[in-house]
């Protein structure tokens, strides 16, 4: 399985998923014209990822800024992941966010209670 | 509904499809009508709370965008005000220059020009050729006072302005 590695534009955040390493990045801002388009390829990795899946996988989300279509697209992501876990797989999400931005900091709390898994929410030192 | 927003609740789309065709049949039991409803409540409870959840993200991030427009303001008028100071060093230095210019001249032509005519008028009257120097030298300063307003207006015109930014409210 190929790594998926997304360059990052002024609109869209830096994707970088490893399969061998489990560790599964997405960095900067999301507000792409068309959510659904640019999380496609995201979804479809993370559904071969999920069948394959390294012992234990690290998420970390540093969203500086999403629109409202990316806030699903990135439930949706993070859905596959507690797929992942729930079938007794380890995976440890970190959700980074700037110091002081507590807004971006309650979005993180937000998705952990609905997801209803623990999220490590802590500040970008 | 666009495309776009079909696309984006695609898997909710296709449960209230498969529901809706449900009804459309005729030959249903009771527990295929439980089982479908089990399913649609279980899909309903999860969108609510994905509904919720964005609602609230969204707000959250609309913050995030008005304190980050109210900072974009802030600096705006910051950078008004150094741009106006700025003009205002850059004309006066101008003015003050002009001013020069003209006193020079002016005493140049008055010595020149104005005190022989005046000599010869008062017969040499050493005071009115005083009080002469005196007035130009007074109305120096009204006059740089207008050469920098005039130079101001001319500068404020020529330099682009920032834009106000609009009052609307942005919407993520």
């Amino acid at each position: 399985m190929e790594p998926l590695v997304l360059q990052p534009s002024a609109h869209t955040p830096s994707v970088n998923l490893n399969p061998t390493t489990g560790v599964c990045e997405f960095k900067g801002r999301s507000t792409p014209e068309n959510s659904v388009e640019y999380y496609e390829p995201i979804y479809k990795w993370l559904d071969a990822y999920v069948q394959s899946p390294n012992t234990t996988t690290v998420v970390n989300l540093q969203f500086e800024y999403f629109n409202t279509s990316s806030s699903k697209c990135i439930l949706d992501v993070l859905k596959k992941f507690v797929k992942l876990h729930n079938t007794g797989k380890e995976v440890k999400i970190n959700w980074f966010f700037e110091d002081e931005d507590e807004d971006m900091k309650e979005a993180g709390e937000d998705y952990s209670d609905i997801l209803e898994i623990p999220f490590e929410i802590q500040p970008i030192v | 509904m666009s495309s776009k927003k079909e696309n984006l609740f695609k898997s909710e789309t296709q449960i209230l499809e498969k529901c809706e065709l449900l009804l459309t049949k005729e030959e249903v039991t009771v527990d295929e009508y439980k089982d479908s409803f089990k399913e649609l409540c279980f899909n309903y409870s999860e969108l609510l709370d994905q509904s919720r959840l964005i609602t609230r993200v969204s707000d959250k991030l609309q913050n995030k965008l008005n304190s980050a427009y109210e900072a974009v303001e802030v600096k705006n008028i910051e950078l008004r005000n150094t741009i106006d100071e700025l003009t205002k060093a850059r004309v006066g230095r101008k003015a003050q220059t002009i001013i020069l210019f003209i006193g020079l001249s002016l005493f140049v032509l008055e010595e020149l020009v104005l005190e022989p005519i005046v000599d010869k008028a008062t017969g040499n009257d050493i005071w009115i050729s005083l009080g002469i120097k005196l007035v130009i030298a007074f109305l120096l300063k009204p006059l740089e006072s207008f050469v920098e307003g005039w130079l101001l207006t001319k500068a404020n015109k020529k330099v682009p302005g920032i834009e106000e930014p609009p009052k609307k409210a942005i919407v993520a």
